[in-house]
């Protein structure tokens, strides 16, 4: 397929069966702009977490959340108190009631991963399963195939629904993690949680 | 946040036989009282040879017009005409109920010397718009936006029908909420001030006019989230009302000899007499019963003692509190880990009702310091605030849950649960299906609602089929992913692997928020 020779070189062997998809769902026939070769790599990374494997670049590690933990922004041995806690806050800032209208969209679908991860970390067996997966580093990715194939599912409906306006959500997606990449940076490598704890005791303080 | 909006939200408590109204101004829940300076409104619609009126001035006149003086309006909404609630609740109105089509129940009335027939969301209509107008008043500018409340145990038809009734009475209702749950955000709020740390365990006891509901909600940085629900649709004061009624009807008819329980005009009069003493036993220990010429110039003097009312209505009583026990045990929690019951609702006022709920939580003092009939408005207003971003309340968040389960249909028509009762939304849930025979040509995909381990015995939805290739039974591999968004608008997709096959269906539509 001719568009296999504008992947960059430097991709690994795993991902030739990933532009294959891409392929079969939107060819592209030019070379493509920084920000669609940015949405290229997440969207390799997302068809690889249905593999359950694979190589990750630095870049790739520091742009999406890679477990549960990650994502509610605890350590892997948090407290329940801890795991629902955070749940609530990151509830407070994503619900859509509480999300401007043009976020609303977006902030729910990241509302409902929150809550599956919080479903399952509040849980003691659930949990203990998905731990001893994460120990197997089969399950190194915050969702399961199932839920990644789900995500597919779902953005095609959205593509289908807004057109245009999926591509500027999808862009802004993009944009934001570029900028938590930059924030994390910026407070001494701090870990989400170590951010979020901080910030609470300096709210406390006041 | 949202921006602000031109016109204020409200928030609107339907209540079976009050309504109440708030609106949320200079940072606060203001609760509006109404043309006759009541901080709640009769849920009463009454027909008369020249004019419709709703309210108070049609609650005044039921008296004198009883056949044409329509309330509970709330028990009808969203159900049939044969339903086993509405039969027995026909049996006790004076007010004439029919079989419209689809076995709808509508309501029939002489207005102006004409017939007319009325569905229950019309009449729900008619009590919201006296609401919205009476905002309108004290504002002085256009109401639009609201949050309006239902019972915590409504069918999915019942709050679609409720946002009907919404607008038709001219309003774009933001959010359908169940009522313990604005009572726990009324409660939230007003211990801001005193908010803690950690984990709250909070148990909402809402025992209104009409319907019982009990709800176990916690709360964390902020955020409520219900764990259980619980109550009975025809529990209320008006059911204790019954109770005095007949025991009145019965001490008549020994005094007398006269039967007046066929005479709507009487047994209005009495009704209303045994709601006022009611009240008053919740303050004295005995109150009197002085009705002139109840029935044939017979004059009825009499009294009753809080002893007598409360053996009268013991199991009623006692009925409430094995609810409040369920759901706890549907929470998980024992009574020693709540740390506050919240009273909502009028009845909640009674005494031996408190008496009662203080021996199971082992003398715990209750939480009565909103007014208990304000408490659900006080709360929707509260929501109505949230989701227009208004800047006080940010800290505030209501995770919603769903009511019912909902399922699909599978072999033999078993209920298979994707999203359990009490799920918290917005949520997705998807389960993997296949075929039960070679070749088949579809699947039939039937959405249902409810807690029935038997598919017919839930509601059914909605309902659609999606091709598949012939292939031999059990290979095909169809997805199907549950959505419910915010606002419980259920989305539900199937997918086939094999082929790259899609189908979506929006299975309950709804009016949404106009941006």
């Amino acid at each position: 397929m001719p568009h296999l020779a504008a992947t960059p070189p430097t991709s690994s062997a795993a991902a030739v069966p990933a532009a294959g998809r891409i392929a079969f769902r939107r060819p592209w026939n030019t070379p493509q702009p920084e920000a669609l070769r940015l949405r290229l790599r997440l969207r390799a990374r997302g068809v690889r977490r249905e593999d359950g494997g694979g190589v990750r670049t630095e870049e790739q590690e520091q742009t999406a959340p890679r477990t549960f933990y990650d994502l509610l922004g605890i350590s892997a041995d948090g407290s329940p108190d801890d795991v629902r806690a955070s749940y609530r806050r990151l509830a407070l800032k994503y619900h859509p009631d509480v999300s401007p209208p043009g976020a609303a969209a977006e902030n729910t679908r990241r509302f409902i991963e929150v809550q599956e991860a919080y479903e399952t970390l509040s849980d003691p067996s659930r949990r203990a399963s998905y731990d001893r997966a994460l120990a197997r580093g089969v399950c190194r990715l915050a969702f399961s195939g199932r839920r990644s194939q789900s995500h597919h599912a779902y953005y095609h409906y959205q593509e289908q629904e807004e057109g245009s306006g999926w591509r500027r959500s999808w862009e802004d997606q993009i944009a934001e993690l570029k900028r938590r990449s930059v924030a994390k940076d910026s407070e001494e490598n701090l870990s989400w949680g170590a951010r979020m704890r901080r910030r609470a005791e300096a709210s406390a303080a006041e | 946040m949202a921006g602000k909006r031109r016109h204020p939200a409200i928030g609107i408590d339907l209540g079976t036989t009050y309504s109440c109204i708030g609106v949320w101004q200079n940072d606060r829940v203001e609760i509006i009282a109404n043309d006759q300076g009541n901080r709640t409104t009769p849920s009463y619609v009454a027909f008369t040879g020249s004019r419709r009126l709703i309210g108070d001035a049609a609650k005044n006149q039921a008296e004198m017009n009883p056949s044409n003086t329509i309330f509970d309006s709330k028990r009808l909404i969203g159900r049939r005409f044969s339903d086993a609630s509405v039969q027995s609740d026909i049996k006790h109105w004076p007010f004439k109920v029919i079989s419209g089509p689809d076995d709808k129940p509508l309501i029939v009335v002489q207005y102006r010397g004409v017939e007319h027939q009325f569905a229950a969301e019309e009449i729900s209509s008619m009590v919201l718009v006296k609401m919205r107008e009476t905002a309108e008043a004290y504002l002085g500018t256009t109401i639009r936006d609201a949050v309006v409340t239902v019972p915590a145990c409504s069918t999915d038809l019942q709050r679609q029908a409720t946002w009907n009734a919404g607008v038709l009475a001219s309003l774009n209702v933001m959010r359908i909420i169940p009522e313990p749950t604005a009572a726990a955000l009324a409660y939230g709020l007003d211990r801001k001030s005193a908010q803690v740390q950690g984990l709250y365990n909070v148990l909402v006891f809402d025992l209104g006019g009409g319907t019982f509901d009990v709800s176990v909600l916690d709360k964390v940085e902020g955020v409520f989230e219900v764990l259980a629900t619980a109550g009975a649709a025809h529990l209320g004061g008006e059911d204790f009302d019954n109770r005095m009624v007949n025991h009145f009807v019965q001490e008549f008819k020994r005094k007398t000899k006269e039967d007046i329980s066929g005479n709507p005009r009487a047994l209005r009069r009495l009704r209303t007499a045994c709601e006022r003493a009611k009240r008053t036993l919740s303050s004295t220990l005995e109150a009197t019963i002085e009705i002139d010429c109840l029935y044939e110039d017979i004059n009825f003097y009499s009294t009753i003692t809080r002893a007598r009312f409360e053996e009268l209505n013991m199991d009623l009583f006692r009925k409430c509190i094995d609810i409040v026990e369920d759901c706890l045990s549907d929470a998980k929690m024992d009574v020693g880990s709540v740390h506050d019951v919240v009273l909502v609702g009028g009845s909640s006022r009674i005494p031996k009702v408190q008496q009662f709920l203080q021996e199971l939580f082992n003398g715990k003092k209750l939480f009565k310091s909103i007014n208990p009939d304000e408490a659900v408005a006080y709360g929707a207003t509260i929501q109505a605030a949230i989701m227009s971003g208004e800047d006080e309340i940010q800290d505030y968040l209501m995770n919603d849950a769903t009511p019912l389960s909902l399922g699909l249909a599978t072999d033999g028509g078993v209920m298979t649960v994707l999203i359990p009762k009490n799920a918290t939304i917005p949520t997705r849930k998807e389960v993997v299906l296949s075929t039960d025979s070679d070749n088949q040509p579809c699947i039939r995909i039937q959405v249902y609602e409810g807690e029935g381990a038997m598919a017919r015995d839930n509601n059914l939805l909605g309902e659609f089929e999606f091709s598949i290739p012939p292939a031999p039974k059990g290979v095909p591999q169809i997805t199907i992913t549950f959505h419910i968004d915010a606002d419980c608008i259920l989305d539900v997709a199937a997918e086939d692997k094999t082929t790259g096959e899609k189908m979506r269906k929006t299975i309950t539509k709804r009016f949404r928020l106009k941006h």
